[in-house]
């Protein structure tokens, strides 16, 4: 490093300066827009001598480099090198996190500590909310590392999140990062003229006022859908200004029909809020309510709390079970469907007529409720009634019976295809069942959240094209590219004299005259509340990084009436709005901010009453929807309706149940493929990438050329067209990404539509990114499943003493359980180690007695090793339930943002080198009843899905850790399996040797060089080359380093791994740490069981996964830590635990809740015997079935059922 | 010193030229018989039991080779068990942390048998080698044999006996007449 | 094989059935079992014997040999830059993924270091059994083992992820205090392989030393005489200065120098010899051992871990005999070329040396196809699911076709040398190697590959090679044959003395002696 040209004087003031900006707590200035005005010198000119120092090439290195050259001279250098070293360290670590200090400049508050216990390197939580699309929002704690927000998580305190957070707002915290918001990028890549704050403010004094003689004819605003308060003030505002001003709020994705539902049931537009927990019977019509639409977060912890009672078998004791059903009627294979107990599938037209046929089927039950039979009535004669095929009509006629049989506890969702009428008799459904008050409650919404999109955007295109829009303001929304097709939206805009844009970079911001870069709503002060009215305050966690206006701001702006500052507004709002005035407000001001939730602010519940009559009419007037197929519009679960598309951590995570990242192709089911001619070989090119057929679709003359994907579990004759992809502006990620369906939605079809489909001539396979391409279990018991009735018949059995489930063919101890028996372990002698006895595998975690076994407490308990110091050493471990898992990977996304696990590209993905430390493994299995051997999934009508996310198992005998040369990974005192990423030389061993392959590896350089997702020079004419260029096989010397902006994300615990090393889950070791400093410095003796969680423990929404330390005998009165006690339960099992790898993650066993009388015979004798195996032979018979046309069928483990498919295709189609 | 300067004037010895393997063997027989110590025959290629007419020993180099093959293997071993920093040969922070790799015990000596193989066979193979060089004093890129331009073809298809004028028993007149009685050609003196 | 020398004239038999009569072909296939047939053809003297093996160095260089060497060190350019090419990029630009996190390295690291057993294998062990047909070849295949195994140890280096930390492979004392893991294979491999390079390279220089004494006492005679080698014109670019150059280069100056530095002084005394012989004799012992534990400890790279398909306890003795397999269908393929292309060569490297060679072939590769059958006989005995899901995927999954080429070259093809007319027509033992070599890099292949399908089923996933894959394999036969070409340019590709030691002149006829 050398003495450079930096001499020690200058170097000490940096070391000062840096200093001085720590102690330069949040709290700060009060004084309003003072500093803010000069935003993008904010900071930055405060900074500018360190941002050259760091700039210098030698501290570069030395931050760089990976063993610094002269570390050894801090040990025995002079006190002056050293004093040099750590100055060019504290200025780095300043550097590192140069705009990271920007301060906000209003007074925010801590969520639970004081600003001026700001602590270097331990993170801060401030309440916060995010906004989502249809004016859905989520409250959030952010998590901020001296004044950088790296993370989001649910605020515990919120009702509707308790905790937990969404994909997308989990996601959201890399866009405020998102290099491409800059406007200087916006003017360099996109030539377009970006206004800053002095712009528009000469603008709302010059053209804006203009309107004041016309009182605001031909002035439009065209907003996305936001529950916030003090928007809602400033529309007012700018009404007193502009009384003949229009205004629209627009939101392509939002749920219209469910709106429109309740107008017609109720006769009010209602938000609906389930308490899923009291529902014992759920029927699903198309909703995928597990999935991300409204409000999932709540439905899934209900879900998941009705699904399951306690951690163990108590919750379902014989006779008595409290385990709900859930039954799924949809045409798109979903999470939930994934979930069902019975998955009907069938197109959107069966699909009402399956919700009419169950309507008329429980309403005739119903004679005790008053106006019922004017209902009965109109639904007995629907024509769609005609739709529905003589099986389903049986499983909708047992379904009625079961939801009939628990009135009051049963609920029926509608998804968001199907009509409001639909909605609306499941509503009088749910009415006649008394279901509304005990499982369904209402809230009422703002009108400008629940005013149709379709119908407001179709008259602003009216108007626009009678001339009657001069200038038209648009916030947020992105009609220029997902406007219904039918109104030609974009031409439209474009002949708008004054267009003015706030928003991020997209084809609307291109489109328009004026544009201004928004603020994130890290980053800006706002108001909002959730669907059930409560409301949050947002509080940014750092000043703007660019200059850029909040949706208020601007709107403040343009109102002319003085009061422009984010801050202002909403104090404004806030006083009116809790009716607190003076130092009652300022407290209460605090409390929400601390909080993040308004206290006495949530809606007030309702449980309105059906309208009858109106149901009945509508229902008779359901239209048949034709076509050669039935088109069905989802948004896309990660990116929604495509504001999310220049997020990588959206468009890299699999979706949950295809498992393609970067891409949402068309779907459709194997038979309708055969019967269309599109091949089912997903691999024409090469076997190691997928590829896709395009195809054209037509609805209603209009053309959209989309690759299609055949899965399983689809509707027959439907196509499924996701939104949200191929953008063609949008930023270095998401411009180009997938194929826009938007061509052929047309405001008459914006959820579902007649559709026909052909082949696209010429056209060469596109390109898939699909994390997992095998769909079969093969038999091996990965997931394991068990039926109810067999859990309660056997799940309490004593099987310590049991010699002949216990030992195995050589007399050996195999500690078998009830999920053991139903494995692989309960046919195969017991694995053991080598090391007898003396070299015990316990040794190292447990106490051992002098026989050298574990030592146990009066209980039995076995007792944990002690350190030195004579204190228990905790020992780690994790337990998934299955029952609970839907699979939705937000642990993937929790863990990518707390583990600064890079975005990696399509290409790579394609390549089978996702980073992600946690996959979530899909498996479908077949329910066949006649021929259960060897079907091909893919072949089966009705395949049921199963989940399993894998992360490092942490093996206590770890496979890894013996064949790597460099002990680069080893195990440490507390059980986990350690990577030492300084020590790795990057064999790939341990991946290899890894049975459960969760090691990820770094083949470039990931984490350090400069991303743009290889899409972007394709901005035009997409489909001419559908693969992406790897921008990773250029050598990194050649590349550019990551925008700052972007380092900013990153977690300060965790370290970057470079190229060239592997790494994996290393179960949050840095929470671990600080959680044991924390409890050392309290002088506790060990980390309270639930004290911390793992970024994955904290997100799932159904909370099924538990860590914790698995010899925490004491917590929770005795019984153990919970992580503990799912150990012990008899549905937990070791995957692979026949390779005698002793994981400390288990599994526990799936439960399903099947109806007795859709069970076939084969299931429901299983019950009785759910360890017998198929082969019923010895063991010998096990290769009996290896002829080399495959299907050689082994165990059926789970209850009777087929989980085994054949290993062998006949087409490349299961490689 | 002059004494030495005056040895250096002595030549080095004599040497006679054989043309095939018979005559060479017999009259290595005769030289050993003549009790001469000093002396050696050269030849393209090893001359079966030639050393039982030269009179010669058992090579030491297999003592070498053993010697080595222990070596190799205790050290291979001493430097296993102390890298694992297991057992009795846990010296403390010069055998390193003891890290836990896959709950094995820290002395899992199976696993250390094949490091321990190789290290003994290369350190054998050192000492066969390096030993038979050591034995023979090789490598010598100075020789007196090697001025003379008749011995060059030695690699070729002649066999000399050369006999060094050291030997106590050498005599240059005996020794000549010897060389020549056994039927060698070219007899000439090698300068030293 | 349509280049023949005009001094063959005993070797002409070789060139097709029926020229020569059958049983005897070029003289050394004498099927009177109580006739001893000769080792070396041709009536040769030692000095024939010299001349002729010193004649392929010393003479003007055949036109063929710049062409050969320019082409191969081509290659091996295009090698060295993918290497460079990975190094600065990482080593995704391979085909690895997950779960195949090893691909064509360490798929060309054990087919080259399988090629590498046969030089030591015809050095050791044949000299132990006393099969005196192996001098003619042991130095030609020790010096193949050399250089495959400079390819095989080049992979495993690059194909780590961060090729300049490879050093913690070895127990240096470090700051740190973290040795290497003794446990894991790859460090025995480290090992193995190490000793193996180091105690081979020294194998063969050791047998060497005798042979280019040889070759710098001719040259010191050749100085002696006043020849020298030019001149040779060196055109120069300036026009007005020295228009032609030329100069006489001291060839036999430097020879002498270059070989005599190399041959440590040797001077064929006899009490060198002595030790000689008993180094010899001992090494050869130690590397039997040696030999057949190196592809052992590859082998555990694959047979200690745990995926299905690798660990099986049949791993070792199987990879050492695909080892020998296929390092003698690699001498074949090199040796059948350059038994043609030098003269006299035939005469040492007779038709029954061939013919020998066939049979161990057939042998071994009869013992690699009893190992196929027997992991599967085992697979399907263990009624371990996944083991047998796991085989059948081998030879019916995704890269049957892999498999299939496997057993095809492997297990088929060598018994062809069941029929003598195989065995003794040398083109088709050519093209038999050939399918041998490509058969031995598939099996390694198939190994190698069937991480793509291990315990669960949602991690599957599928390898195919790139470019640069493709590329650094074939520039690694570059450098093969470079080096090899290099060798039988400048140093003597028969062992000269021990060649020497077959003739029937070598032995003292003594009175009623048998020796």
């Amino acid at each position: 490093m050398g003495a450079g040209r930096r001499t020690d004087e200058q170097v000490k003031k940096a070391v000062e300066q840096a200093m001085s900006t720590l102690h330069h707590a949040p709290s700060g200035t009060n004084n309003g827009q003072t500093t803010a005005g000069g935003v993008r010198g904010n900071g930055r000119t405060y900074w500018r001598s360190l941002d050259e120092m760091a700039e210098t090439g030698e501290f570069r290195d030395f931050l760089h480099r990976e063993f610094p050259e002269h570390a050894s001279e801090l040990l025995d250098g002079s006190r002056r090198h050293f004093l040099k070293i750590m100055g060019a360290s504290v200025a780095l670590a300043g550097a590192a996190t140069l705009p990271g200090c920007r301060r906000p400049d209003h007074k925010i508050l801590t969520y639970n500590e004081q600003p001026e216990d700001v602590t270097i390197g331990k993170p801060l939580y401030y309440a916060t909310a995010v906004r989502l699309a249809s004016g859905n929002v989520e409250g959030v704690l952010a998590e901020t590392f001296e004044g950088r927000p790296t993370k989001l998580e649910g605020n515990p305190l919120h009702p509707a999140t308790r905790g937990k957070s969404s994909n997308q707002a989990q996601a959201s915290i890399l866009s405020l990062y998102d290099p491409d918001r800059d406007p200087a990028v916006w003017k360099n890549d996109h030539d377009l003229d970006v206004w800053g704050k002095k712009d528009v403010a000469g603008f709302a004094d010059g053209h804006m006022a203009s309107f004041d003689n016309t009182r605001g004819a031909g002035l439009a605003f065209l907003v996305e859908k936001s529950s916030s308060p003090s928007r809602m003030a400033m529309v007012t505002r700018l009404g007193r200004r502009w009384p003949d001003a229009k205004w629209y709020s627009y939101d392509s994705g939002q749920n219209e029909n469910a709106i429109e539902g309740t107008l017609v049931a109720f006769g009010n537009e209602y938000s609906q809020h389930v308490s899923l927990e009291q529902a014992r019977v759920i029927l699903s019509i198309g909703s995928d309510f597990l999935g991300g639409e409204d409000n999932s977060l709540a439905m899934n912890r209900g879900y998941a709390a009705g699904r399951y009672v306690a951690g163990s078998r108590r919750g379902h004791e014989a006779g008595g079970s409290s385990m709900s059903r859930l039954y799924v009627a949809e045409s798109e294979m979903t999470i939930t469907g994934g979930q069902a107990d019975h998955r009907v599938r069938v197109k959107p037209s069966q699909l009402q007529a399956f919700a009419v046929h169950v309507a008329r089927a429980v309403l005739r039950e119903i004679e005790d409720v008053q106006g019922v039979g004017a209902v009965s009535g109109a639904v007995a004669r629907a024509t769609t009634l005609a739709a529905l095929d003589e099986q389903h009509a049986k499983i909708a006629d047992a379904v009625a019976a079961e939801l009939v049989a628990n009135r009051g506890a049963g609920a029926v969702l509608v998804g968001a295809s199907m009509p409001a009428a639909v909605h609306a008799i499941m509503h009088a459904v749910n009415a006649a069942l008394g279901n509304i008050g005990p499982v369904f409650k209402y809230t009422a919404i703002p009108s400008h959240v629940s005013a149709s999109s379709t119908k407001a955007i179709t008259l602003l295109a009216g108007r626009i094209e009678r001339g009657d829009v001069s200038t038209l303001v648009t916030i947020g929304c992105n009609p220029c590219y997902d406007a219904p097709a039918d109104l030609g939206f974009a031409e439209k805009y474009a002949s708008v004299g004054h267009t003015l844009y706030l928003g991020d970079l997209n084809e609307t911001a291109a489109a328009s005259k004026h544009r201004v870069s928004r603020s994130h709503d890290l980053e800006s002060w706002g108001d909002v509340r959730s669907s059930d009215g409560m409301y949050t305050v947002i509080q940014p966690m750092i000043a703007p990084l660019y200059d850029t206006l909040s949706d208020i701001e601007l709107l403040g702006m343009l109102s002319g009436d003085g009061v422009a500052d984010g801050y202002e507004i909403v104090r404004q709002t806030f006083g009116p709005f809790a009716n607190v005035k003076g130092a009652v407000m300022e407290k209460a001001w605090r409390r929400t901010l601390h909080d993040g939730i308004g206290y006495g602010s949530a809606s007030k519940t309702l449980t309105p009453g059906v309208q009858w009559s109106r149901v009945g009419a509508a229902v008779e007037n359901i239209k048949p929807i034709g076509g050669d197929l039935e088109a069905v519009f989802i948004a896309c679960p990660k990116v929604g309706d495509g504001r999310f598309a220049n997020n990588g951590w959206l468009q890299e995570l699999p979706h949950p149940v295809t498992k393609i990242a970067w891409d949402a192709p068309a779907l459709i089911s194997p038979a309708t493929a055969d019967r269309l001619g599109i091949t089912r070989d997903r691999h024409p090119k090469a076997a190691q990438y997928n590829h896709a057929q395009i195809i054209d679709v037509t609805i209603d003359g209009a053309k959209a050329r989309v690759a299609v994907w055949v899965q399983p579990g689809l509707a027959d004759d439907t196509i499924v067209l996701t939104m949200g992809y191929g953008r063609t502006v949008c930023g270095r990620i998401g411009t180009g990404v997938g194929m826009s369906v938007n061509a052929v939605r047309s405001s008459g079809g914006m959820r579902v539509a007649g559709a026909s489909v052909a082949r696209a001539k010429g056209e060469s396979p596109y390109l898939i990114a699909n994390t997992q391409d095998h769909w079969a279990m093969e038999g091996r018991g990965a997931v394991r499943e068990i039926d109810l009735p067999a859990w309660q018949k056997f799940g309490d059995e004593d099987l310590t003493h049991n010699h002949d489930v216990q030992m195995d063919p050589y007399d050996r101890s195999r500690n078998l359980n009830f999920a053991g028996r139903l494995g692989t372990e309960s046919h195969t002698p017991a694995n053991e180690s080598v090391y007898q006895k003396e070299h015990q595998n316990d040794h190292a975690y447990t106490e051992l007695d002098e026989n050298g076994d574990p030592k146990r407490d009066a209980n039995g308990n076995v007792l944990a090793a002690k350190n030195k110091y004579g204190k228990r050493i905790q020992q780690w471990g994790m337990s998934i339930d299955l029952t609970k898992c839907t699979g939705c990977g937000g642990c993937t996304l929790a863990c990518q943002a707390e583990n600064n696990i890079p975005v990696i590209g399509k290409m790579e993905v394609a390549k089978g080198r996702e980073m992600h430390w946690i996959r979530v493994d899909r498996y479908y299995v077949s329910t066949t009843e006649d021929d259960a051997y060897g079907v091909e999934p893919a072949d089966d009508p009705n395949p049921e899905m199963v989940v399993e996310p894998i992360a490092c198992m942490h093996c206590e005998t770890a496979p890894c850790e013996v064949v790597c040369p460099v002990n680069a990974t080893t195990h440490s005192k507390r059980g986990t399996n350690d990577m030492a990423y300084n020590r790795c030389i990057g064999t790939r061993y341990c991946s290899n040797n890894c049975p459960y392959k969760v090691r990820r590896f770094n083949y470039f350089d990931y984490g350090t060089k400069s991303f743009t997702g290889g899409y972007g020079q394709l901005a035009e004419g997409l489909s001419d080359a559908p693969e992406p260029s790897n921008m990773n096989l250029i050598p990194p010397r050649f590349r550019e380093a990551r925008p700052e902006v972007e380092w900013m994300q990153r977690n300060p615990h965790v370290t970057v791994r470079s190229r060239g090393v592997m790494e994996k889950c290393t179960y949050c070791i840095q929470r671990v740490n600080l959680a044991s400093v924390e409890t050392k410095l309290h002088d506790l003796d060990h980390v309270a069981d639930g004290y911390f969680q793992t970024a994955c423990q904290q997100s799932c929404p159904t909370d099924a996964i538990v860590f914790g330390d698995i010899y925490d005998n004491d917590a929770h009165n005795g019984a153990g830590s919970l992580v503990k006690q799912a150990r012990n339960d008899g549905r937990s099992y070791a995957l692979l635990s026949f390779q005698n790898t002793r994981p400390r993650t288990t599994f526990m066993i799936r439960l399903r809740n099947p109806n007795e009388q859709l069970v076939d015979d084969r299931r429901r004798e299983g019950w009785k015997d759910p360890f017998h195996h198929g082969h019923g032979g010895g063991h010998g018979d096990h290769g009996g079935g290896h002829d080399a046309g495959g299907g050689d069928g082994h165990d059926e483990h789970a209850n009777g059922r087929i989980m085994s498919l054949p290993v062998l295709m006949n087409s490349g189609a299961m490689v | 010193m002059s004494e030495q300067s005056v040895q250096q004037q002595e030549p080095y010895g004599l040497m006679g030229e054989y043309s095939d393997v018979t005559s060479v063997y017999r009259a290595a027989e005769q030289f050993r018989d003549a009790g001469y110590t000093m002396w050696d025959v050269g030849c393209p290629f090893p001359i079966h039991n030639l050393d039982e007419a030269m009179g010669l020993k058992q090579s030491k180099v297999a003592w070498i080779m053993g010697t080595g093959a222990a070596v190799g293997v205790a050290l291979a071993l001493f430097m296993q068990m102390w890298t694992a920093g297991g057992g009795t040969l846990d010296i403390g922070w010069l055998s390193g942390y003891r890290v836990n790799v896959a709950s094995k015990p820290l002395l899992a000596w199976e696993q250390f048998l094949p490091v321990t193989f190789e290290l003994g066979v290369l350190i054998s193979s050192f000492g066969a080698i390096f030993g038979m060089l050591m034995i023979n004093r090789l490598p010598m890129w100075y020789h007196p044999l090697m001025k003379k331009e008749r011995y060059l073809r030695v690699g070729d298809d002649k066999f000399f006996i050369s006999i060094e004028a050291k030997d106590p028993k050498f005599n240059d007149a005996k020794t000549r007449q010897l060389l020549e009685s056994t039927g060698a050609a070219h007899v000439e003196v090698v300068e030293a | 094989m349509t280049t023949l020398e005009p001094d063959q004239a005993t070797a002409l038999g070789l060139t097709g059935p029926g020229s020569a009569p059958a049983d005897t072909i070029d003289g050394s296939m004498v099927n009177d079992p109580a006739v001893r047939p000769p080792l070396v053809l041709g009536d040769r003297d030692f000095h024939s014997v010299t001349e002729t093996i010193c004649g392929w160095i010393e003479n003007k260089t055949p036109k063929w040999w710049p062409l050969a060497f320019m082409s191969s060190a081509g290659v091996a350019g295009i090698g060295t830059v993918m290497i460079l090419y990975l190094i600065i990029t990482g080593v995704g630009v391979w085909g690895l993924q997950n779960p195949v996190s090893w691909g064509w390295a360490i798929v060309n690291f054990v087919w080259w270091v399988g090629i590498g057993h046969a030089g030591t294998l015809i050095s050791a062990i044949l000299c132990l059994f006393k099969q005196q047909w192996r001098t003619s070849i042991n130095r030609f295949a020790e010096a193949m083992t050399i250089f495959a195994v400079i390819c095989a140890g080049m992979f495993p280096g690059i194909h780590v992820g961060r090729v300049w930390m490879a050093w913690m492979l070895f127990p240096i004392p470090n700051s740190n205090y973290i040795w290497p893991n003794f446990r894991s294979p790859l460090l025995w491999d480290v090992f193995a392989v190490g000793t193996y390079f180091t105690v081979s390279l020294l194998f063969w220089y050791m047998g060497m030393i005798p042979d280019i004494a040889t070759l710098r006492d001719r040259a010191m005679l050749r100085r002696k005489q006043s020849v020298t080698f030019g001149p040779v014109w060196v055109p120069h670019p300036l026009p007005g200065f020295i228009k032609n150059m030329t100069f006489t280069i001291p060839a036999n100056q430097i020879a002498s120098w270059v070989y005599g530095v190399l041959a440590l002084g040797w001077r064929f005394s006899f009490r060198h010899w002595n030790n000689y012989e008993k180094a010899y004799i001992l090494l050869a012992g130690v590397c039997t051992p040696l030999v057949l534990s190196v592809h052992s400890v590859v082998s555990f790279d694959f047979a200690v871990s745990n995926v299905p398909g690798w660990h099986t306890t049949i791993f070792p003795p199987y990879f050492v005999a695909g080892a020998i397999f296929s390092g003698f269908a690699m001498v074949l393929t090199l040796l059948i070329p350059a038994r043609s292309l030098y003269p006299g060569m035939k005469d040492f490297v007779t038709a029954k040396t061939i013919e020998n060679m066939c049979k161990i072939i057939t042998l071994t590769g009869s013992m690699v196809g009893f190992a196929y059958i027997m992991e599967f006989f085992i697979a399907w005995y263990g009624a371990n699911e996944i083991e047998s899901q796991t085989f059948m995927m081998r030879a019916f999954g995704p890269y049957w076709w892999a498999y299939w080429i496997m057993f095809t070259c492997n297990v088929l093809t060598p018994q062809v040398f069941w029929f003598r007319w195989c065995r003794t027509n040398i083109a088709f033992i050519f093209m038999i190697s050939i399918l041998v070599n490509i058969g031995m890099w598939f099996e390694r292949f198939v190994i190698v590959t069937t991480l793509s399908s291990d315990f669960l089923p949602g991690s599957w996933g599928y390898f195919s090679p790139t470019f640069v894959d493709v590329m650094t394999f074939v520039g690694s036969l570059g450098i093969f044959l470079s080096l090899f070409l290099l060798f039988c340019r400048f140093l003597p590709m028969l062992a000269i003395s021990e060649v020497k030691n077959v003739l029937p002149q070598a032995h003292a006829h003594l009175h009623g002696e048998e020796h």
